[in-house]
């Protein structure tokens, strides 16, 4: 038999293209990224977008201000307590409604468990895109614990529609204090055996060390916010910048993580500190939450006086911007929600070429997106 | 907080003009023909963050409403930019000035049609690519699309 030897000067590469979802499990949702890839290293990343896009901006032109809360649920689902907020924060700026304190403290405290709950699911989700499964199963134990606490006191586990302008839904359930007191210690507990077993893990420090760096600049220049602008030094949290809620009322004392390396060590690090961050917030208020009533009047029908109004809030994910025109109708004649998954993943675009494919998994995961929230 | 500011983008662009509804943010609106000027100028001014570029539909004009921010000082600007013509609204793209604008601009070319020039990518993000019309107009209207109350 005669042996054929191959010269592999002979042989020539071309670049080829290769899609990424719609349908992928670690693009967790509908994200379409279309690959130019050479071998296995990607070259080119473009996304297509809109394939669960409602547009959410449209029909809240034809809906009234108390019927918006319940489409911005539905944006950045594992954030939804904090979207309701805002757009509640932005109806009451317009109207110029002073919240009781009561509320107030609940929104913040709602809020941070909902941000705890979606670090949680991340935390999850990224140890399985890496290949660690275990992470799943034990991040959904204790995300479960906050989906029960939401459940007594909103009646809904995901999308809660619980803020409405001038207050909230309904008061908090009897057992809420209680059960929220017996989280906490729970999570302190189990955040370091997390570590143990995810963090130190070898493998899973080389998957993440020096990949998907973003620099300071560029952070900026993409408009990127939250955790994933945090990993990159840049101090961006809404909290702290413009305080909001109880925030802005009560002396909250937290300190803003920041890492300087930009990688997605870097972003998975600022997840993990922020999560007992939030539960230090919690600590502070649970015990005093003021008694004064949990709705301001507000009339039936709602009409924001003629302006524009801006309101900007720290979802899980970042920077939320509610943009809302109004021309003195019960509609808005303009709403723009300026989601913080939209302007991360441009981010993407950059920072994930020149890996191999399972690192963009891995970037995908630490930038965390939820797809609802980049479509709307 | 953005008199200094204020006078300096008077001396440098005549066909500015400024709104001051509210005291929080500085309204700015800009001729399209001196509006990549401006926008190149508040860069260096140090506005490093466009936080969000918004379509806008006036009714008579269609524009752009571009937020941004200064992350040092923390001021916040808007700058507003009309087009009278709705059948061939022409922009220059700031992709180039700040890298966040390349998505923005995709989607406000997509769902308001605003042809944003120099664009590396100027094609629809959200909708397909054979979709006719852009739904965010004030005038767009499909009958079997929409349920208008």
């Amino acid at each position: 038999m005669e042996t054929v030897t191959l010269n592999s000067g002979d042989l020539k590469s071309q670049e080829y293209f290769l899609n990424m979802g719609p349908q992928h499990p670690a693009t967790h949702g509908v994200l379409r990224l279309i690959l130019t890839l050479d071998g296995e290293i990607v070259k080119n990343i473009e996304p297509d977008l809109g394939y669960i896009h409602r547009s959410i901006e449209k029909q809240c032109e034809y809906e009234g201000y108390k019927q918006i809360i319940h489409l911005t649920d539905r944006m950045d689902y594992l954030s939804a307590h904090i979207n309701n907020e805002a757009v509640a924060l932005a109806i009451e700026q317009a109207l110029q409604i002073e919240v009781p304190e009561r509320v107030k403290v609940i929104r913040t405290i709602m809020g941070e468990l909902t941000r705890i709950a979606s670090h949680l699911l991340w935390w999850g989700v990224m140890g399985m895109d890496v290949g660690a499964l275990t992470t799943f199963m034990y991040a959904f134990r204790d995300r479960e614990m906050i989906n029960d606490i939401m459940e007594e006191t909103c009646g809904a586990r995901l999308t809660m529609s619980y803020s409405t302008p001038g207050g909230v839904m309904f008061d908090l359930h009897p057992n809420f204090q209680k059960r929220v007191k017996a989280f906490i210690p729970h999570l302190r507990k189990v955040i370091p055996q997390y570590d143990e077993l995810l963090t130190g893990n070898v493998i899973f420090q080389k998957r993440m060390k020096g990949i998907g760096v973003m620099s300071y600049e560029d952070a900026i220049s993409h408009g990127a916010s939250g955790p994933a602008a945090r990993g990159s030094g840049v101090s961006c949290d809404r909290r702290i910048k413009d305080p909001y809620s109880a925030f802005a009322t009560k002396d909250i004392k937290f300190n803003e993580v920041l890492y300087t390396e930009g990688d997605n060590l870097a972003r998975y690090n600022v997840r993990m500190k922020e999560m007992l961050e939030s539960l230090n917030i919690i600590e502070q208020l649970i015990d005093n939450i003021p008694d004064d009533g949990i709705q301001a009047k507000t009339k039936a029908l709602i009409k924001l006086p003629k302006g524009e109004y801006l309101q900007r809030v720290e979802t899980a994910r970042g920077d939320l911007g509610v943009y809302i025109v109004s021309d003195g109708k019960k509609n808005p004649y303009r709403v723009k929600f300026r989601s913080p998954g939209f302007s991360n993943l441009n981010a993407l675009i950059e920072i994930g070429k020149g890996h191999l494919i399972a690192d963009l998994v891995a970037v995908m995961s630490t930038l965390d997106f939820v797809v609802p929230d980049i479509d709307r | 907080m953005y008199n200094e500011l204020k006078a300096d983008i008077e001396n440098q662009f005549d066909q500015a003009s400024f709104d001051e509804e509210t005291a929080k943010y500085l309204i700015i609106e800009i001729a399209p023909d001196q509006y990549l000027a401006l926008m190149e100028n508040l860069r260096n001014k140090g506005f490093d963050y466009l936080f969000s570029m918004t379509g806008m539909d006036w009714g008579k004009e269609l524009g752009v409403t571009n937020h941004l921010e200064n992350t040092q000082t923390g001021q916040m600007l808007m700058v507003k930019v009309k087009l009278a013509d709705r059948d061939n609204p022409e922009l220059p793209t700031i992709e180039k000035i700040w890298k966040t604008a390349h998505l923005h601009e995709r989607e406000i070319y997509d769902l308001f049609g605003i042809n944003f020039k120099g664009h590396s990518v100027m094609k629809r993000l959200l909708l397909s690519e054979d979709w006719e019309g852009y739904p965010m107009r004030k005038d767009w209207h499909d009958e079997t699309k929409m349920i208008i109350r």
